[in-house]
């Protein structure tokens, strides 16, 4: 395809996982030209050591916005995976006019006011309700057969650096006025063999609005991690 | 691959000994190979003060990571008085874990030299140059603190007992930065320093003194009788390979070429 320009990726993990997920299509765009950023939230993946009661959605948010400021990036192509919706939809209320694309992939697309909680099924927030009860603040690691991940040296990789999800960073409700939806390329793709109604919704949102491109992608939720090479090429594509 | 690195010209470097003589000397190794390097900030700093050298380094094929201390720079949002130096030895101990890195060259300016002594001693295996860049030394049990005056050692602890996390970012020219873009550029992004890593004793069984390759280097315009006195128990040991720049402190800001051309000879 006809993208030459070098663009700044802004790549967003989400929930179990951290910037290490990334690393084959931060490869492939590296290669390519473009500057790539990785972040980890605060409490996952190599920042695991920092979790804690205290980590909430404000964490997660500033944890992105800061590498905006520290590494003054401007014209950025910013992606948020899965849970990784939620935060740069709360980061984007801060980031106008420096982020030029926006992707969800496979991602929440939460509306003002809203938790991660107030959407998870009745049988979850149970389990919420019960884990932070006994005092937790997190969420076991569930199989990467869950992100639909076969190959088995995949399953081992994301096995070993998957950690568990802070639950403060669901229990906070994101305040957002819109400032995603003003981003001038805006981008949902879902990949469909992951079940779920949420992604569905968004999806079906997004299609009902011209403003938003969609992909439909025959694949499964962790695409960064066995579609690397199509994934990239989407991003560019989007960018 | 005909790329070779030498030691830039007038490259402001004293040579200082046999040693740097004979770096110089030397034919470029296999510096065309990709290497891995993780570079450690210092106090203040936060891993965008390395975007120069890493740039250079990233053009040149190798991979580059520099994490930022909690507490610090984009992860100054996680300042507390519960920041403390097993925190900052974790985050590049961690950063190797999760992105499985071997064979990586390890480099800690000034501050740095402490969590980069610290990390080495779980990272052992997985590091074969480790670079200080006008940076501590510290010996095991030690605090930061140690090194500060006693005036100021009192000062720092009281503040931290009534519950300050940090110390104020001192001006840019305190390290030597004199370009009036790279003062507006490093001010701007420099954050407080927290007082909790000063305080806590590192544990050492010198790990750092069993890496293949070792590298001290001075940054001359910068005076400090702690880096004077690193730099002198390098060259006494023997092992380790010493540079002595005509620079200020942050090298990594105002000779970026320099520093990476350096970076690339001992990896």
């Amino acid at each position: 395809m006809a993208v030459t320009k070098s663009q700044t990726f802004v790549l967003v993990h989400g929930a179990w996982h951290g910037g290490w997920c990334w690393r084959r299509v931060a490869r492939l765009l590296r290669a390519r030209g473009h500057e790539v950023f990785t972040p980890t939230m605060t409490g996952l993946g190599e920042r695991s050591h920092l979790l804690s009661a205290a980590v909430d959605l404000d964490t997660h948010i500033a944890d992105i916005v800061n590498v905006f400021e520290w590494e003054n990036i401007t014209d950025a192509v910013l992606v948020g995976h899965s849970y990784g919706g939620w935060p740069i939809s709360g980061a984007m209320e801060k980031l106008e006019g420096r982020v030029s694309s926006i992707v969800y992939l496979d991602a929440a697309l939460p509306p003002d006011g809203i938790s991660g909680f107030d959407l998870q099924s009745a049988e979850d927030q149970a389990s919420t309700k019960a884990a932070l009860a006994r005092g937790e603040f997190s969420r076991p690691v569930p199989r990467p057969e869950r992100f639909e991940l076969t190959d088995p040296d995949d399953i081992a990789w994301a096995l070993s650096k998957m950690t568990p999800q802070p639950i403060g960073v669901a229990m906070q409700k994101i305040r957002i006025t819109g400032a995603r939806d003003r981003v001038r390329k805006k981008t949902y793709v879902r990949a469909l063999k992951h079940p779920s109604a949420n992604f569905d919704r968004a999806l079906a949102t997004c299609k009902a609005d011209a403003t938003w491109r969609v992909y439909e992608l025959d694949s499964g939720h962790d695409l960064m991690v066995d579609e690397p090479e199509m994934l990239a090429q989407l991003l560019e594509e989007c960018a | 691959m005909q790329n070779r690195i030498r030691p830039s010209r007038r490259s402001l470097i004293a040579a200082s000994g046999a040693a740097v003589a004979a770096a110089m000397a030397a034919p470029a190794q296999a510096q065309s190979a990709r290497r891995t390097f993780v570079l450690v900030h210092g106090a203040y700093h936060g891993g965008w003060c390395w975007r120069r050298v890493a740039d250079l380094l990233e053009a040149k094929g190798h991979k580059v990571y520099t994490p930022t201390l909690t507490g610090l720079g984009e992860r100054s949002h996680l300042m507390s008085t519960a920041v403390n130096m097993d925190m900052h030895i974790a985050d590049i101990v961690n950063v190797f874990k999760w992105e499985g890195l071997e064979n990586a060259v390890l480099v800690g300016h000034s501050y740095g030299g402490w969590p980069v002594s610290g990390a080495i001693e779980q990272v052992l295996p997985q590091v074969s140059s480790i670079v200080f860049l006008d940076a501590f030394l510290p010996v095991d049990g030690e605090t930061g603190t140690d090194q500060q005056s006693q005036e100021n050692r009192a000062q720092v602890t009281k503040a931290f007992a009534a519950g300050e996390a940090s110390r104020p970012a001192p001006k840019a020219s305190s390290f030597e930065v004199a370009d009036p873009k790279d003062i507006a550029w490093v001010e701007s992004k420099m954050t407080p320093q927290p007082i909790g890593v000063t305080l806590q004793p590192i544990k050492l069984t010198y790990a750092r003194d069993r890496v293949a390759k070792k590298t001290y280097i001075r940054a001359k315009k910068h005076p400090s009788a702690a880096f004077d006195k690193a730099l002198d128990g390098c060259k006494k040991a023997g092992g380790w390979k010493v540079y002595e720049l005509d620079t200020g402190h942050d090298v990594m800001v105002d000779k970026p070429d320099l520093l990476a051309n350096i970076l690339m000879e001992v990896a």
